[in-house]
């Protein structure tokens, strides 16, 4: 076999240039053998192309009828269903706008100063006023809690030195931003005493617990304030509106150096938790203090004693009647004196300690701030306008990348609900598109 | 085929419809040969539905013909992929009308020969043999070049006429 052989096939196929057909021709009517091979090939096309079974056509008109139809456009399944995908991601994004417009979405930054009062607010709370004897934050809120069960209540909900000192020591314990209203800290542990010791106490109403106890409530609160004569004058007026009175008051200082004040107010102690509510909201609070003491075994004790001073009086009057001598009339009268001054003392005493025990005293310093002078702008106008321009267009980019980041965790939240509306719209409307 | 490929040129819309009547026979034929007769009408109806839709990208390089055989062609891949089909075996006609020239091979060794063959090669001479495409024709349905073809058809005879004469399988 030479090397004519390889084009053998393309001659005989007629698919060869014209001088390429020559020099096959010559080399065929030179080589015996290459005509033999030759002629092997043409008998094997001519084989396939004369002899080969030609399939007779069918289905032309089955053809045709499919043709007229609309024809079915495919789609990618993600294109299919990236209307419906789209159309839920704009449902959770409307969703974030209602929600933000409507002012639901929880303010986590003012957590902190709005929840300082809680704990005052409320009859609810007053349960757990009493066990709460001694409440201190400092100005970061980060001192220690101190919480003391009365005495009287140590029996069925009062606190062991051991529960105590766990409970100064635990760190949760520390930013009163954690309280809700229910008194209840959102790490689980409950102010009162009741899921301290795991015991419940009877609910007392506010009256009946100033009445049946006797407190002497102290309080410290400092405030910085806009406006240190505003402040002053407003706390003056609500001293005032409770029934209570301004017992001194000391305000230095000036707008431009700052002002400084000092006022102590008493209040009636049924509305000690409000006035300190309302002198909390004058200003930021800067420190607070709350000290409760409780004076009822005293009173207690000192009223028995009057009991017994009363009796003692009286006996020794019946016996200054009986008596017949000069000498014991003097000394039974010397008693009588005595056992007369005694009683006065008393009564005197338990008036003083029921009378502090009645109106509470608040210490409240105001404190504000030197005001800020005005500086004018270093640079020319235009650059006010430019530096707005910026900040208002970098805010209003974060504020909408949070929205978009709020949208699309709604989106993977709400999958449950729209996965099977997606599906169920897809099916629908595949089975339109076949029906029509 | 030659008045369709001139609309095409002159970017006339095409009609589908005239198309098919005009091609099916080629197509059909075609799809037959490669996958059977029972599945030949499914696979020309898929190649028509499938030019329907690709219609608007045909640009008139190539004539009709060859387009549509290059779509029936991947559509008979598809479907031999997907049912998992065996390439059809070649038949022959035993007519003695034909030209005794036809005779000269045995048809039962031929048929087997090229079932041995590779499926390029196979493919080739198919195109070349039965469907009659010129080595050009022949690239285009497959996508390579006529020179490829021509490689492919000259060793797939070598294989043929081995297997037949060098063997001793003459008739």
């Amino acid at each position: 076999m030479n090397n004519m052989s390889e084009f053998l096939k393309a001659y005989i196929d007629g698919e060869l240039p014209a001088d390429q057909m020559q020099k096959v021709e010559q080399a065929l009517q030179r080589d015996a053998s290459l005509r033999a091979e030759f002629d092997q090939l043409r008998r094997i096309s001519s084989t396939f192309r004369e002899s080969a079974v030609t399939p007779v056509a069918a289905g032309l008109d089955k053809t045709l009828t499919a043709l007229k139809k609309k024809p079915i456009v495919k789609r990618s399944p993600l294109l299919r269903i990236a209307p419906a995908v789209g159309l839920a991601f704009a449902g959770c994004l409307a969703l974030v706008v209602v929600n933000q417009w409507m002012g639901r979405q929880p303010k986590f930054d003012d957590e902190v100063p709005s929840a300082l009062p809680r704990h005052h607010k409320g009859k609810a709370d007053s349960n757990r006023e009493v066990a709460l004897n001694n409440v201190q934050f400092g100005a970061d809120y980060d001192d220690t809690i101190v919480v003391r069960a009365p005495a009287d209540r140590s029996a069925g909900g009062g606190l062991s030195k051991a529960q105590t000192r766990s409970l100064q020591e635990d760190p949760s314990m520390t930013p009163p931003a954690a309280w809700d209203n229910s008194g209840t800290q959102k790490n689980g542990i409950t102010l009162n005493s009741r899921a301290v010791s795991g015991h419940a106490l009877p609910s007392i109403p506010e009256e009946e617990a100033v009445t049946a106890k006797k407190i002497v409530k102290t309080a410290q609160l400092a405030l910085t304030v806009s406006n240190g004569k505003a402040a002053s004058d407003a706390a003056t007026k609500l001293a005032t509106r409770v029934g209570g009175y301004v017992e001194s008051s000391d305000l230095t200082g000036d707008d431009e150096q700052g002002m400084t004040g000092n006022l102590t107010l008493r209040v009636p102690v049924a509305k000690f938790q409000q006035a300190m509510t309302e002198l909390q909201k004058l200003g930021k609070v800067t420190g607070v203090s709350s000290n409760g003491q409780d004076v009822t075994a005293a009173v207690a004790d000192d009223a028995a004693r009057l009991n017994a001073m009363k009796i003692q009086e009286q006996s020794y009057l019946k016996i200054l009647t009986q008596a017949k001598h000069i000498d014991d009339v003097l000394a039974v009268k010397d008693r009588v004196d005595n056992v007369q001054q005694e009683i006065e003392s008393l009564t005197a005493e338990l008036k003083t300690m029921s009378k502090q025990a009645d109106m509470s005293t608040i210490s409240l310093t105001v404190n504000q701030k030197p005001a800020v002078k005005k500086v004018a702008a270093a640079g020319p106008a235009k650059d006010d306008w430019l530096n707005k321009s910026w900040n208002t267009a970098f805010t209003g980019l974060a504020s909408a990348g949070k929205t978009l980041a709020q949208a699309f965790i709604f989106f993977v939240v709400f999958c449950p609900v729209w996965i099977p509306l997606v599906v169920l719209a897809n099916l629908l409307a595949r089975r339109m598109r076949l029906a029509s | 085929m030659q008045a369709v490929h001139e609309k095409s040129v002159v970017n006339q819309p095409l009609d589908i419809s005239e198309i098919a009547r005009t091609h099916y026979d080629c197509v059909f034929r075609f799809c037959a040969r490669r996958i059977g007769v029972d599945l030949a009408a499914d696979a020309a109806q898929e190649t028509f539905l499938t030019a329907q839709r690709v219609l608007g990208k045909y640009r008139g390089d190539a004539p009709l013909k060859t387009w549509l055989l290059g779509i029936a062609h991947n559509e008979c891949r598809r479907l031999a992929r997907k049912r998992k089909l065996e390439p059809a075996s070649l038949e022959f006609r035993q007519d003695p009308s034909v030209s005794p020239e036809s005779t000269w091979v045995d048809q039962q060794a031929l048929a087997q020969a090229m079932a041995k063959l590779s499926a390029e090669h196979r493919e080739a001479v198919i195109l070349i043999e039965l469907d009659g495409l010129s080595y050009e024709e022949a690239g285009a349905v497959l996508g390579i070049p006529a020179g490829t073809v021509k490689s492919r058809i000259h060793y797939a005879f070598v294989t043929l006429r081995r297997a037949l004469f060098v063997s001793g399988v003459e008739a």
